[in-house]
């Protein structure tokens, strides 16, 4: 009898293995977890967070996690739109890190004027954040309504800002570089007297709110509905083409948040080096986490984390300092592995064979398993 | 039917084309010169943009017409400006190029045309048969004038952080090549070298920021800009490390702005090397002596000054105009 309870207990502790190893957002955390295990190996110091000041005397927390966290704020920030343009239109906008240039143009103009090197802001730095926005969105909306009217695919539309960004962004800052005040380096770094890095506040805010509007809101269940089946739920009394224009505008919102962010962090902007190839990385974050990049049904949490694992990666191969003209083929190496690992075919495979394995076990331990499956 | 309009059309473009070019050609025999110059970035970076007033001022007053185009980070980009302009057939070439190597074929398309090739700014891996002239930055000399100064400072143990430009331009690989050597000839330790995309202010501020939370230790920066250097320093400001002139912290910048010579004279940066980028004027005389059929020197290495924080005054400062 007390055998047979064991093994009851044993069946349904692997039950509640098996459904944490079928969720969703596992294999992204399993690959979190394994590249901090692998930087804690290499440097045991990794994890830890220590006090220290600035050379202000302020108080300031200092740690590779406290830098992985407030480096990743653009890429969480990107990817969460990201997300939501890959699930309503099937495709990608790859001109993120064109359009993220533009806001920021903006924000650096509008804060600094015609001046290189403005004693005081020319205007609220709330004005200037609410500008960057703007531009943001008016370019997710240009994107918008290319895919959702004019029926482009999402990778065309977006190839045009993707060409033209950068020197749009050039042209709205006048041609100059200024470098603005160091009290608006405030947002993309410290705030005087306050420890946690400003960014790090910033992703927090950002993150609950998109949890917020997904629950509390009908976009997320839209916006999957359009994404599985456009034709079924324009029957169903939903309008696709806005709802596709609604996610690019999000899109567009959040770069200008990491628009704002990232000319914060230097008080200025080179609008042809700012987040170089950031694009290829927001799209691999939505992968990482395990979201089809054929739209349809998604999962934000995992992007969360796969933009988190990213920059854990490429925080881990600058301190490691890898060859330079090799860290893109230890990232390619990396990267590969994530993705083979999560394709369905490799998945199938795996269960397959556990199953296969399983099956060979419960012929060898004898007939009172199967008491457990009856 | 459909063929023949096609066909008809087809020819048309080209006879149209055709009239373009002679148009192109009639225009060149006003006698004004004309220089295509294929420049790197329109902002890259103020020393950039200085570069590129220079010579359009220069240009703009010696009479010359000027068709500029930026390769915008994109070396094929660049390759491919520099064909346009030759099948344009300006009378001069000037090339600054993004990266050192793959000019082969626009030096050998050049020549066939008739059209002299004047490197400036950045040497390319050209063979002498191959270029008119060159107008270069000595990348590595500018180096060794950092190691030199090194050398001179009274230092137990020196832990350098080399903060390296885009990878593959002839600055940053002459000014890398300079300090890994000097590191291995006096025995110093490189505790970091890596190169930063776009020589930019926030990834070097990133990379120094990792470096110090994972308790590296280092006491020199070596930053292959102006700009990464001032990134590094709001990374030291940030963790309460001390640098410059009374800091732990020696810094070593290049380009020499104007903004970066008032860090120089405030002791924020230690030694700031100059990299001259007026080209302007230079390149106008070197043009008018082509002209002429006067002899030119070949290879012409522009003069660099280096600026100390313990010798530097006001006045230098001042007499900057970028």
């Amino acid at each position: 009898m007390a055998t047979h309870d064991n093994t009851i207990n044993h069946a349904r502790s692997a039950s509640i293995i098996r459904s944490i190893v079928k969720h969703n957002i596992f294999i992204p955390c399993a690959f979190l977890i394994l590249l901090l295990l692998i930087n804690i190996f290499i440097n045991p110091g990794f994890l830890k967070v220590s006090m220290g000041t600035d050379s202000n005397g302020h108080p300031v927390l200092i740690g590779n996690l406290i830098n992985i966290l407030s480096n990743a704020t653009e890429l969480v920030i990107l990817a969460i739109g990201m997300t939501l343009v890959t699930a309503s239109s099937k495709g990608q906008d790859i001109s993120v890190g064109a359009t993220l240039a533009i806001s920021g143009g903006v924000v650096m103009r509008v804060l600094c004027g015609n001046e290189t090197q403005p004693s005081s802001l020319h205007a609220p730095i709330i004005v200037a954040l609410l500008l960057g926005c703007l531009a943001g969105m008016a370019c997710g909306a240009f994107n918008g309504i290319l895919v959702s009217r004019f029926k482009i695919q999402p990778m065309i539309a977006t190839l045009i800002l993707f060409t033209a960004g950068r020197s749009i962004a050039s042209m709205a800052m006048g041609g100059l570089k200024p470098k603005a005040v160091s009290s608006f380096g405030y947002y993309g770094n410290f705030i005087p007297g306050f420890p946690i890095p400003t960014p790090i506040l910033i992703t927090v805010l950002v993150i609950i709110i998109t949890m917020l509007v997904l629950k509390f809101t009908n976009l997320g269940l839209y916006t999957r509905a359009v994404g599985v089946n456009a034709k079924a739920s324009s029957l169903n009394g939903l309008n696709p083409s806005l709802i596709k224009f609604l996610t690019f505008v999000v899109l567009g919102l959040c770069v200008g948040i990491a628009g704002f962010v990232q000319s914060s962090r230097v008080q200025t902007v080179n609008p042809f080096t700012i987040v170089p190839s950031i694009e290829m990385d927001v799209i691999l974050a939505v992968a990482l986490g395990g979201n089809s990049l054929g739209g349809g049904k998604f999962n934000m949490t995992g992007s969360i984390i796969g933009a988190y694992t990213i920059q854990t990666l490429t925080s881990m191969l600058m301190t490691l300092n890898v060859n330079t003209n090799a860290v893109p083929v230890f990232k390619a190496a990396i990267i590969v592995i994530l993705v083979v690992i999560q394709a369905p075919i490799v998945k199938a495979f795996f269960s397959a064979l556990m199953a296969d394995l399983k099956s060979k076990n419960n012929r060898g331990k004898g007939d009172d398993t199967y008491v457990v499956v009856e | 039917m459909k063929k023949v309009v096609s066909l008809v059309l087809a020819l048309m473009l080209v006879f149209s084309l055709a009239a373009c070019n002679g148009k192109d050609k009639a225009k060149k025999d006003d006698g004004k010169i004309t220089v295509g110059v294929v420049q790197t970035n329109a902002n890259e970076s103020d020393w950039r943009t200085a570069n590129t007033k220079s010579m359009n001022e220069a240009f703009a007053e010696a009479g010359f017409e000027t068709k500029m185009v930026f390769g915008e980070g994109d070396h094929a980009k660049q390759i491919a400006q520099a064909q346009q302009l030759i099948q344009e057939e300006v009378d001069y070439l000037v090339i600054l190029g993004l990266q050192s190597a793959g000019w082969e074929d626009v030096a050998k398309a050049a020549k066939d045309a008739g059209i002299p090739l004047i490197m400036a700014d950045r040497k390319l891996d050209l063979t002498e048969d191959l270029y008119t002239a060159m107008v270069c930055s000595d990348f590595e000399a500018e180096g060794v004038k950092a190691v030199d100064w090194l050398k001179t400072q009274d230092m137990d143990e020196v832990n350098i952080v080399v903060l390296g430009g885009d990878t593959g331009s002839s600055a940053q690989l002459g000014r890398s090549k300079a300090i890994e050597d000097g590191a291995a000839a006096n025995g110093w330790n490189i505790v970091f070298n890596q190169n930063m995309k776009g020589w930019d202010e926030t990834l070097a501020k990133q990379a120094v920021a990792d470096l110090i939370a994972s308790g590296k230790e280092f006491n020199v920066i070596y930053a292959e800009n102006d700009n990464m250097a001032r990134g590094a320093c709001d990374a030291m400001d940030a963790a309460g490390i001390t640098y410059g002139k009374t800091g732990d912290v020696k810094v070593i910048a290049f380009d020499a702005n104007k903004w970066a010579l008032e860090k120089v004279l405030a002791g924020e940066f230690n030694l700031d090397i100059e990299c001259n980028p007026l080209h302007g004027p230079r390149l106008v005389s070197l043009i008018q002596s082509l002209e002429k059929g006067e002899k030119i020197e070949k290879n012409v290495y522009v003069e660099e000054e280096m600026f100390d924080a313990e010798t530097i005054t006001q006045a230098i400062v001042d007499a900057r105009s970028y």
